[in-house]
């Protein structure tokens, strides 16, 4: 079973103007996410990558086709099943780090855990164990308002693994960051999917990091092709 | 509880200046409230206690019937419900100084009248050198010694109204052997006091005369018990019988001020469901974010309630330990404030033991506990309409 997989999906935009209709983003597009391998999508800005990446993460929803993720269909949860299924299955990275604000790197990893019901030790052991493991020992007791641009990106690649989902889904997760933090992170995350044997997804438009992966697609014209 | 929601909830209490200003204004609120409720039972208290004790008993028997009271109700029931029964005779008259005029009523009272439990409820000031005379001697309230403007050892006249129609109206002399007060100028300013013998020759008519009973405490709330061993063929009241008007007023006026208090109290408790919805808008982002991670609505409307709620609960403590403070305390403000003569507090009970309403504190607490609970999930409802889909919208 796939982790994540996308059947026929499209994606249409209501536009703002009335009477203009609608706008197809992505057109019947079919991709599973393959059990310890690394998938990268590329392609233009407002080609319709991160639209796909938050269908797979059951954040946004189709207008046609299904998103399974373990083989449930998003479609058929309701809050609270498709909440307890992205926190303990899918790990998000963004572009900004999305980190909570007055909550220490440690309690920002820790929070997926602790929204699971994990007991708070076994919570904290593992964080610990992470934030040890991406070099950030002695930064866990500062808020994200006091970590650089990478130390915040490394504390949100550690909440992502911090349940230990299936599949990671990365939208630029280097984008923000100087060429020197970059390359850490990109090597950090590759290396942290095939050491625990992940899935991830990553869309990106650096296509150096892009090439790394396992399996690359374009997305282009509403429609994804294999480069890779 | 979900580790997380605590921890959450604890932040968000940590870090926002308007959940603790909620908490003061909620307590501010609820202070005045508590002090407001322990003044107006316990003056109410008071003012019922001065007219037991001082005018009208608990019970009055008509004195036709004038017997022992064990008599009539046995002698066990006469033990266990009856503390004292006096013959009293009453009548009003016109009190005339050189300078002024007064309405009082003339109560006749034997020496064992005032007991320790009517001697709580009233101070005497008697002249320290009485004359000599055959004029008898009359205590007067402080209320009508000022109106008429009279002090210890003076006279004044008594045009006293007749109990039988065929008596002629008479003027009488007396001599102010004494001045009381009992802190409420209201009913002081009625009463006088003369011997009972003497009010017996001034208002001989039977009918002028009473049996007032003072019922042991565990019947103060069960007079109809008492009155029913009294048997009928007996022409009873009860003090709120007596004075029906002062008993409805004080019904009227406590359900007046249990309105307008629980009216107060639902807007403070309103108010919290506009605190938790002005958190919810400030925390679009975060919330946005504890879903990206996996956090059902329910998870977070829970932890927002959660902060929300405990310091409405914090501030209603506070606020009823301050009022409970300020309201045991009372005593020395009102001695300040009636030492002052203001005009205005003559209609209010002054000097009154502290009683503490804990049934109406509960009440009112809990009703702010109740529409504080209901307003907040009401206005915390909004959150399922926050998706993680947020933070890619708003960024």
């Amino acid at each position: 079973m796939q982790p994540i997989e996308l059947i026929s999906i499209t994606k249409r935009f209501r536009t703002a103007e009335k009477g203009e209709g609608e706008i197809t983003i992505l057109s019947n597009i079919d991709l599973g996410v393959v059990q310890g391998q690394s998938t990268a999508i590329i392609g233009k800005s407002g080609s319709g990558k991160s639209t796909l990446l938050h269908i797979a993460g059951g954040l946004d929803s189709p207008s046609e086709g299904k998103v399974l993720c373990n083989g449930t269909d998003f479609a058929t949860l309701d809050d609270r099943h498709r909440s307890a299924l992205r926190n303990l299955h899918i790990g998000f990275i963004f572009q900004s780090n999305l980190l909570l604000e007055d909550f220490t790197a440690l309690e920002n990893v820790m929070a997926p855990a602790l929204i699971a019901g994990k007991k708070e030790k076994e919570c904290k052991d593992r964080a610990v164990e992470l934030l040890n493991r991406l070099g950030l020992a002695d930064r866990m007791n500062h808020i994200p308002g006091k970590l650089s641009g990478g130390e915040k990106q490394r504390v949100a690649i550690c909440r992502a693994l911090m349940n230990s989902p299936e599949v990671i889904l990365a939208d630029e997760p280097t984008g923000a960051l100087d060429e020197e933090n970059a390359g850490e992170v990109e090597q950090l995350l590759l290396d942290l999917v095939r050491e625990e044997g992940r899935s991830l997804l990553l869309v990106t438009h650096n296509q150096d990091f892009a090439y790394r992966c396992d399996n690359v697609y374009l997305l282009k014209n509403h429609v994804l092709t294999k480069e890779k | 509880m979900n580790p997380f929601v605590g921890i959450w909830s604890r932040k968000r209490i940590a870090k926002r200046g308007r959940l603790t200003s909620c908490m003061i204004l909620i307590a501010l609120v609820m202070a005045p409230l508590v002090c407001a409720l322990i003044f107006s039972d316990s003056m109410m208290e008071g003012i019922t206690s001065k007219y037991i004790y001082l005018s009208d008993g608990h019970i009055q028997l008509n004195a036709e019937h004038l017997t022992s009271v064990s008599s009539l109700i046995g002698p066990e029931n006469a033990q266990a419900m009856v503390v004292s029964a006096d013959e009293i005779t009453s009548g009003y008259a016109l009190m005339y100084s050189a300078t002024n005029t007064s309405s009082v009523m003339i109560k006749g009272v034997s020496d064992s009248y005032f007991n320790d439990l009517r001697m709580k409820q009233i101070t005497f000031m008697y002249n320290e050198n009485p004359s000599s005379s055959n004029i008898k001697g009359i205590a007067i309230s402080r209320a009508t010694a000022r109106k008429l403007d009279v002090g210890l050892g003076d006279r004044v006249a008594l045009m006293i109204v007749p109990d039988d129609v065929k008596k002629v109206l008479r003027p009488v002399l007396v001599r102010i052997d004494a001045i009381f007060y009992s802190g409420y100028d209201q009913l002081d300013e009625l009463l006088s006091f003369i011997d009972l013998d003497y009010a017996r020759e001034l208002y001989s008519d039977i009918s002028s005369t009473t049996i007032e009973i003072l019922v042991t405490p565990e019947y103060m709330e069960r007079l109809d018990e008492v009155v029913s061993a009294f048997g009928s063929g007996h022409r009873i009241s009860k003090w709120n019988e007596h004075n029906v008007s002062v008993y409805e007023n004080f019904v009227t006026s406590r359900q007046m001020i249990m309105i307008i208090l629980m009216l107060v109290t639902s807007v403070a408790a309103f108010y919290t469901a506009s605190v938790a919805q002005q958190m919810v808008q400030d925390d679009i982002q975060e919330i946005a974010i504890v879903k990206l991670v996996g956090s059902s609505n329910a998870l977070v409307r829970k932890s927002a309630f959660i902060s929300v709620y405990t310091v409405t609960l914090a501030g209603m403590v506070m606020g009823i330990c301050l009022g409970l403070l300020i309201g045991c305390n009372l005593g020395p403000i009102l001695t300040w404030l009636s030492s002052l003569g203001i005009q205005s507090l003559s209609f209010y009970l002054l000097d009154f033991s502290i009683n503490i309403p804990w049934l109406s504190i509960g009440l009112i607490s809990l009703m702010l506990m109740v529409i504080s609970f209901i307003s907040i999930h009401i206005s915390l409802s909004r959150t399922r309409h926050i998706t993680p889909m947020r933070l890619f919208t708003t960024l």
